[in-house]
């Protein structure tokens, strides 16, 4: 099964992603990730993610988080609250 | 449903020069029971393991628990984390509060009192994920770290 290379960037503070791309070719989607890390470098609050896998349907499930999965719940566990 | 995930660390405080050349995969599993059985099987297949670090016995002092074994793969040095779900989460929110407030925690910085809430965090979500209950002694100092370490945890 072919790789497809997704590059998600996720909004800490909106909680939501803010872009999505695909691309079928490693070296151009690693290039594209590097081009985003070096422009998002020096903010906050920005997850930027390249993940491969065989379809968008298996990131939904192994990164569900990024695509407005409620976070699991646990009264110990220590979140951002808002300003 | 094997994924790969690329991902650089944006964090400042990261020195690149005591990285290794190493690549890295994780593996999230249910529980403790399913990550020790992974050990099992990755110390019993015929892979060159080097190393085998076990946070979950001596947790990292800001309470980082997983299990971590580099084994030698085609000349490369390979780290696998094994994590529990709860485990992964923990981590997972120490770097949000990495990425929002750039406190540096997972290199060891960050304000101290933020520190010990995260230990204690850690602490108390491995043991009711398997069942135990807080004592009402432990909640009262949580909350009071809590509320100590609010003013680093609200985003600006």
């Amino acid at each position: 099964v072919p790789v497809i290379h997704f590059l998600l960037v996720y909004d800490l503070d909106r909680r939501e992603l803010v872009s999505q791309d695909a691309f079928d070719d490693a070296a151009e989607a690693a290039a594209a990730y590097a081009e985003l890390e070096k422009r998002h470098r020096l903010d906050r609050g920005y997850e930027i993610v390249l993940v491969g896998a065989d379809s968008i349907e298996t990131i939904k499930k192994t990164h569900g988080q990024y695509f407005g999965e409620r976070e699991p719940v646990n009264p110990y566990l220590v979140r951002a609250s808002a300003s | 449903m094997p994924t790969i995930l690329y991902k650089l660390a944006r964090f400042p405080n990261m020195n690149l020069t005591t990285m290794q050349d190493i690549a890295g995969c994780r593996v999230i599993l249910p529980d403790q029971t399913a990550v020790f059985r992974m050990l099992r099987r990755i110390q019993q297949n015929s892979w060159d393991v080097r190393e085998t670090y076990d946070y979950v016995t001596n947790p990292k002092g800001d309470g980082y628990r997983a299990v971590h074994v580099v084994v030698q793969r085609d000349r490369r040095l390979v780290e696998i984390q094994l994590r529990t779900t709860w485990q992964h989460e923990w981590a997972r929110t120490v770097e949000s509060l990495d990425l929002i407030h750039g406190h540096g925690l997972k290199e060891g910085g960050g304000p101290e009192v933020l520190r010990r809430l995260l230990e204690r965090s850690a602490y108390a979500v491995e043991a009711t994920s398997q069942g135990e209950r807080m004592s009402e002694d432990f909640d009262r100092e949580f909350q009071k770290l809590r509320a100590q370490a609010e003013p680093f945890l609200r985003r600006t």
